[in-house]
């Protein structure tokens, strides 16, 4: 079990937020939920839109760290109570717009654009083929894509042999998605 | 249109902008001449956003578990800590529109009682203690919340730690009771918790258990190696002079005007003076 003594860095608790250990999602809820709880209950909001809420400044937090100009200027705590007030406070803008009829519904923080998805015809029928390809064909794809991890990352996470096989994995997989893809809409 | 392994790194690195200028330019050019390769490209960039969308889901998966193993939790204490304050607010409200009411009684109880001569010396002790008495801050468990049991208290259970971190709450709070009463059922007399049973000690003197402050706190001074022997010997003269038995209370109080450097040297000699000579 840690120790008090041992003082987790931020660096430390971005790279357990990146490589989703257990442990370490933990402590960010038991450091930093209750702020964030506390904040979104009493400006009218419920338990669960405050989880949601939390989860969302983390994802943000998260993508955030992956981009390349990325320099974490406050405390971890600071960022994520600035990144979850902004959220909690567009949702509930959005929220009074809608019931006052009004047309011009308030600008998003950036930090809500983030977070939309829109998702294309084609796109949702790459979700359900994204099933069928496999699991390490799946981490693979997350890795690169989504974590913005190196090839050599990527070899040394999953246990592969090189940066070269991860290559050609990767391209075995891109190919396999777009066969099922054109035998499913042929 | 079967690609090659070369076709998909440009595309790869040209949607993860890695190209060079050159490179680019070249690729664009490909896409205006080459309708196929242009949906190639365009294929390629709804794979990378739904390889995002299923990260995401992933990441959002893990902190699920997370929320759910944690989020429960911290509620249930940030609402009892508001219930708590909230109770603690409307009982001082109350304290402060009626003060003056309770101020004149009492003033008047008390003239009644000298001039009848009703306030005997019987309710000195408790005078007294009133008047000295004062909780001891806490120095033993660490306020931050949601830290994991520190090296002292590695003999807890995390589960067992956060309840005694709940009870340090109450007692500072003044929530003796409840304070009491968390402390009794997870703090058990034994070396290890030393510092602990000394603030079980204070919380049972405050909530009408002396009889068990009293045994707490001999347990402390007992203890050689107790970092709170000598603030426990304070507290046990208090305990004495609550119920009254001035001679108990007087004979550690001397014991600690006797002892050089001791911290409550100067009060014990206050107190023995105010309880009067034999």
């Amino acid at each position: 079990m840690r120790k008090v003594s041992e003082k987790i860095s931020d660096s430390e608790i971005l790279e357990g937020i990146k490589t989703s250990r257990n442990d370490m999602l933990e402590y960010v809820y038991q450091q930093f939920y209750p702020m964030i709880y506390k904040y979104v209950i009493t400006n009218s909001g419920n338990a669960e839109e405050a989880r949601d809420t939390f989860q969302d400044g983390i994802v943000v937090l998260y993508e955030k760290s992956l981009q390349p100009d990325f320099r974490l200027t406050a405390s971890i705590g600071t960022f994520l109570y600035s990144v979850c007030r902004n959220l909690w406070r567009n949702k509930l803008n959005r929220q009074k717009s809608r019931e006052d009829l009004q047309e011009n519904i308030p600008e998003q923080p950036e930090e809500a654009n983030l977070l939309i998805e829109e998702i294309t015809e084609r796109q949702h029928l790459l979700r359900q083929l994204f099933q069928k390809i496999g699991e390490s064909c799946r981490n693979i794809l997350m890795k690169k894509y989504y974590e913005k991890r190196k090839d050599k990352e990527i070899a040394e996470e999953l246990n592969l042999s090189g940066s070269d096989y991860v290559k050609t994995q990767r391209y075995r997989c891109l190919k396999q998605l777009k066969k099922l893809y054109d035998e499913m809409i042929n | 249109m079967d690609l090659s392994d070369q076709d998909i790194e440009q595309i790869e690195r040209y949607l993860l902008g890695e190209l060079t200028d050159e490179e680019r330019t070249a690729l664009e050019q490909r896409m205006k001449t080459d309708p196929e390769f242009a949906d190639e490209v365009s294929f390629m960039r709804d794979i990378i956003n739904v390889s995002k969308q299923e990260g995401r889901q992933h990441l959002r998966e893990h902190l699920k578990k997370a929320e759910q193993k944690e989020a429960a939790k911290i509620e249930a204490e940030i609402n009892q800590e508001t219930e708590a304050e909230k109770k603690w607010n409307k009982t001082n409200f109350i304290n402060r529109r009626n003060w003056i009411y309770w101020a004149t009684a009492a003033a008047a109880a008390i003239f009644v009682g000298l001039y009848f001569g009703i306030i005997t010396p019987s309710g000195l002790g408790k005078k007294i203690y009133n008047e000295h008495f004062e909780p001891y801050p806490n120095k033993v468990i660490p306020s931050t919340r949601g830290i994991e049991v520190p090296e002292n208290f590695a003999h807890f259970s995390q589960e067992e730690y956060n309840l005694v971190v709940r009870a340090m709450k109450h007692y500072q709070r003044g929530n003796y009771k409840e304070a009491s009463e968390l402390f009794e059922q997870h703090v058990n007399r034994k070396k290890e918790n030393a510092a602990l049973i000394f603030y079980k000690g204070i919380s049972q003197l405050k909530s009408g258990k002396e009889k068990q402050a009293e045994e707490n706190l001999r347990y402390i001074l007992n203890n050689k190696e107790s970092e709170f022997r000598q603030e426990a010997q304070w507290y046990m003269a208090l305990t004495y002079l609550k119920v009254n038995e001035i001679e108990s209370a007087r004979e550690t109080l001397k014991k600690i005007s006797e002892t050089t450097g001791h911290p409550y040297k100067n009060k014990a000699e206050k107190v023995i003076g105010e309880i009067g000579k034999k």
